[in-house]
């Protein structure tokens, strides 16, 4: 089994956790010291390089590769943004670190700072977390009063500034450039591209966007070298991950393993097995938008490689289980609900895929489905698939063509039988 | 709520003060119009169209602008919303965690739909889409305080703490 690791968590259930005085007691701001007085911006950035540290937010992109996309040099005002706008359905991750150990996710930010000589940072996190941002607030205000923010941090000549914002309630400003629109402003509406966020991001400045645990697991890759990081878990993704479990689990939670994980390990050994200790159906591997496997496909390793082999994908890693009581045709319709509510209707494809995937799987649920109904919400996903202008019309469509896919018995039963063939009404824990 | 109306918190120089500040706190006055609708919604329980006018001047924007920001994001509300605003989170993994139950609990005791608020302008009852709490699912939301794991029996006993 693997070993539970205490890297990115290591501050978490520790008293006063969020302040300056119990980071700093455990080596905290000592990488970014290190990093200021001892190495140079593209040292820095080579350790991250090095460390292949891949984006933790959901499409697994190389951290010190996107890094390296920014201009370099300071003639041009740089900026980064931490998207702390943790929207994805079943991840909670980030909530986490940000509620008991903003500081790490902070020096984080300066580190890359440094790195990329961005001129600021933007926090940008959703406005469910009022007390996230508070705590985020607060550690910022700390880093200024101890000089590791602002003007010539440290003495180094280094100068970086943070901006702590809130979105309100809207799952398209994870979207990177949805988000930027936000920060400006405006109504979350992602932007074509190109241009690319690396020439034109927030304020029209070259921008590069990361999420709070890939921030966080800086510092550690500055403090212990890059081929430290490199060598734990998955060669392909290495590090720590958080791994959050939600649904049928007898306990659900974030646990930190290393990347590459078994997923029956991760379910069964360290979420304690399936609640009511049922047979297990289906499990979402990766967060709502990854397809959806079945309870025989689970003997996989939680890395790119290891779940493309079954057809899907580690995206956030948040792993959402469920026991035998479930429906699938409800679990759907609850999906396509929140892709249809969350669409920001720009592009026709996503505004109106989703709304009518939505209403063709409650049509089956309550029993009004008809022959023919599976190829059409194949077809509509089909459709939608790779025709928008962000990532959140394939998120919708994937996890629809997946379900169709893999539990068509379910959905052919519901058509057939004109009823949804499940004993209970409510979806609910029936221990 | 520390003000009657939309006029008497325009008047307000400490609310001013507020406005200013969150206008100084960024690199470009833009970037503080969302926190500045949040402000407003937290003081008035709702965004009236007496306030996008006065922000839109303040931080140079067309007023139909601001107004299809305050409709585009989910927590901002141009009708008045309850002093307590429930959110249930409707979400698969709380729904696999019973949130169908907690809801209609809710809708009965209360007497209202999602989306309505109560005669007496006490609460507000709204679903919401996952606030990152699936592994404390059912998720409540009650104003700005999360709680997790909420039964019915917890649902009583958290409404009966509100004043």
């Amino acid at each position: 089994m693997a070993e539970v690791l205490k890297l990115l968590t290591r501050n978490v259930g520790k008293a006063n956790s969020t302040n300056v005085d119990s980071y700093m007691a455990s080596g905290g701001y000592e990488p970014l010291m290190t990093a200021l007085h001892k190495m140079s911006p593209e040292q820095v950035l080579g350790e991250v390089k090095a460390s292949n540290l891949k984006g933790r937010g959901g499409a697994g992109f190389p951290a010190g590769l996107k890094w390296s996309f920014l201009p370099k040099g300071k003639d041009r005002v740089k900026y980064l943004v931490c998207n702390a706008d943790e929207s994805e359905p079943g991840t909670f991750k980030d909530r986490l670190l940000i509620e008991n150990d903003p500081h790490a996710i902070l020096e984080g930010m300066i580190l890359a700072g440094f790195a990329t000589q961005a001129a600021g940072a933007f926090f940008y996190i959703r406005g469910e977390m009022p007390q996230g941002f508070r705590i985020f607030q607060r550690a910022v205000d700390q880093a200024y009063e101890r000089g590791f923010l602002g003007k010539n941090i440290l003495g180094s000549g280094f100068s970086f500034d943070v901006y702590v914002s809130r979105g309100a309630g809207a799952y398209i400003c994870g979207e990177e450039t949805a988000l930027m629109n936000s920060l400006e402003g405006k109504r979350g509406e992602p932007r074509l591209k190109p241009p690319f966020p690396a020439g034109f991001g927030v304020y029209g400045q070259p921008s590069n966007i990361n999420n709070v645990e890939t921030y966080a697991n800086v510092p550690l890759i500055i403090k212990n070298g890059g081929a430290w990081y490199a060598a734990i878990g998955a060669p392909s993704a290495p590090g720590p991950r958080l791994y959050g479990v939600s649904g049928h689990v007898k306990r659900p939670g974030v646990y930190e393993l290393p990347s590459g994980v078994n997923l029956r390990e991760l379910i069964y050994e360290h979420a304690g097995g399936i609640l009511g200790d049922r047979p297990l159906k289906a499990v979402i591997p990766g967060g709502s938008s990854v397809p959806v496997l079945r309870a025989d496909q689970i003997d996989v390793t939680m890395d790119p490689d290891g779940l493309k082999k079954v057809g899907t994908m580690v995206g956030s890693a948040g792993v959402i289980v469920m026991n035998d009581t479930v429906c699938m045709v409800k679990a759907m319709v609850n999906l396509m609900q929140f892709y249809a509510h969350e669409s920001c209707g720009q592009c026709t494809p996503c505004r109106e895929g989703t709304h009518w995937l939505k209403l063709i799987l409650q049509r089956i649920e309550e029993g009004g489905g008809k022959p023919g109904d599976v190829d059409l919400i194949l077809d509509v996903s089909n459709n939608i698939m790779g025709r928008t202008i962000c990532p959140l019309g394939d998120a919708a469509a994937m996890p629809a063509i997946a379900f169709a896919t893999q539990f068509r018995d379910e959905f052919e039963a519901h058509i057939r039988e004109g009823r949804c063939p499940m004993a209970h009404t409510h979806m609910t824990v029936a221990v | 709520m520390s003000y009657a109306n939309v006029s008497e918190m325009l008047a307000n120089s400490e609310f001013l003060a507020k406005v200013e500040d969150l206008a100084k706190s960024y690199p470009e006055p833009r970037t503080a119009l969302l926190p500045a609708l949040h402000l407003c919604q937290a003081e008035l329980r709702h965004v009236p169209v007496e306030f996008q006018a006065f922000i839109a001047e303040r931080l140079g924007m067309a007023p139909a602008h601001v107004r299809g920001v305050v409709t585009f994001y989910e927590m901002y509300s141009e009708k008045q919303l309850g002093r307590y605003l429930l959110q249930v989170c409707k979400t698969l993994p709380c729904m696999l965690a019973g949130s169908e139950i907690l809801l209609e609990h809710l809708q009965a005791k209360l007497a209202l739909k999602p989306g309505q608020t109560s005669g007496d302008g006490r609460f507000t009852l709204i679903t919401v889409e996952c606030i990152a709490c699936c592994d404390g699912g059912p998720a409540l939301m009650v104003n700005e305080t999360l709680h997790r794991h909420v039964t019915p029996a917890d649902a009583d006993r958290i409404l009966g703490e509100l004043e």
